[in-house]
């Protein structure tokens, strides 16, 4: 599966990590995510910080016109953020606790043919004029 | 004008129940069956699948005349999701009445309105 890391071309760290509890949550629930630091000096970024995240995925008819082969359609699959939600993460912290509400109008997930709605949360370390860094778990919604 | 007009037995349903009605045939029809599915359905601006899908078996055999009236049910999955409409997509139930004819078949699409169990309390 494809997650918002793979998609944007983040960098995995050691450096720290989250846990989730519970892993399944109907819209409305709450979310416990306990976020540990392992290498506070390895995070030197400007931002770090924690987020839940909806990516859609869906599909369209990309048309391309070359000189050699003329116009030609294929299907392709772009991404999209449906959904998100962020706060502070306090690095000095070696754990932290906090929640996340999945709102009730948010999308469910859902793995399709042509559209699908993938949930995670996200811990991101941003850095300007580098990947940023994360760790990250699935997380299943329910309608 | 669409060739079936239908009457759902309940405006609202949950997953796990049976979806039951009358279908209407509002023209005659050169039908070899007639059948009523249930289409759980995603849709982009490009494609459109059916994500899951039960069928009620023939209603009838052989040519439709206007005003005939079938009764149909099918049961929704237990696990059956709501609609959802995203910035580039969307998901929704239909009921799909389709007559089998030689060539094209005619079809006639109405939506189904289907709540979480949670909010059907």
């Amino acid at each position: 599966m494809t997650g918002l890391a793979d998609l944007l071309g983040l960098r995995r760290t050691n450096a720290f990590g989250v846990s989730i509890s519970p892993g399944q949550v109907e819209r409305t629930g709450m979310v416990a995510v306990t976020v540990a630091v392992w290498q506070q000096a390895a995070i030197v970024g400007e931002g770090f910080d924690l987020g839940l995240v909806c990516t859609e995925a869906y599909d369209f008819t990309s048309h391309s016109y070359s000189s050699s082969y003329g116009s030609s359609s294929r299907r392709v699959t772009a991404h999209a953020t449906a959904y998100e939600q962020w706060q502070p993460l306090d690095r000095t912290q070696p754990t932290q606790s906090c929640w996340f509400q999945v709102a009730d109008w948010a999308p469910f997930s859902y793995r399709g043919s042509a559209l699908s709605y993938t949930w995670e949360i996200i811990a991101r370390e941003h850095r300007s004029g580098d990947f940023d860094r994360v760790a990250e778990q699935p997380l299943w919604v329910l309608p | 004008m669409s060739a079936f007009q239908i009457a759902l037995d309940r405006q609202r349903w949950a997953p796990g129940e049976t979806v039951s009605g009358v279908v209407t045939v509002a023209e005659p029809l050169k039908s070899r069956t007639i059948e009523v599915f249930l289409n759980y359905r995603e849709e982009t601006d490009d494609y459109k699948e059916i994500g899951w899908s039960a069928g009620s078996g023939p209603l009838h055999e052989g040519r439709a005349e206007a005003g005939q009236t079938l009764r149909f049910s099918i049961q929704l999955p237990p696990d059956a999701l709501p609609a959802h409409q995203s910035a580039n997509g969307r998901l929704y139930w239909e009921v799909d009445v389709k007559s089998d004819e030689r060539g094209l078949d005619t079809h006639g699409r109405f939506a189904l309105d289907v709540q979480p169990a949670r909010l059907m309390a």
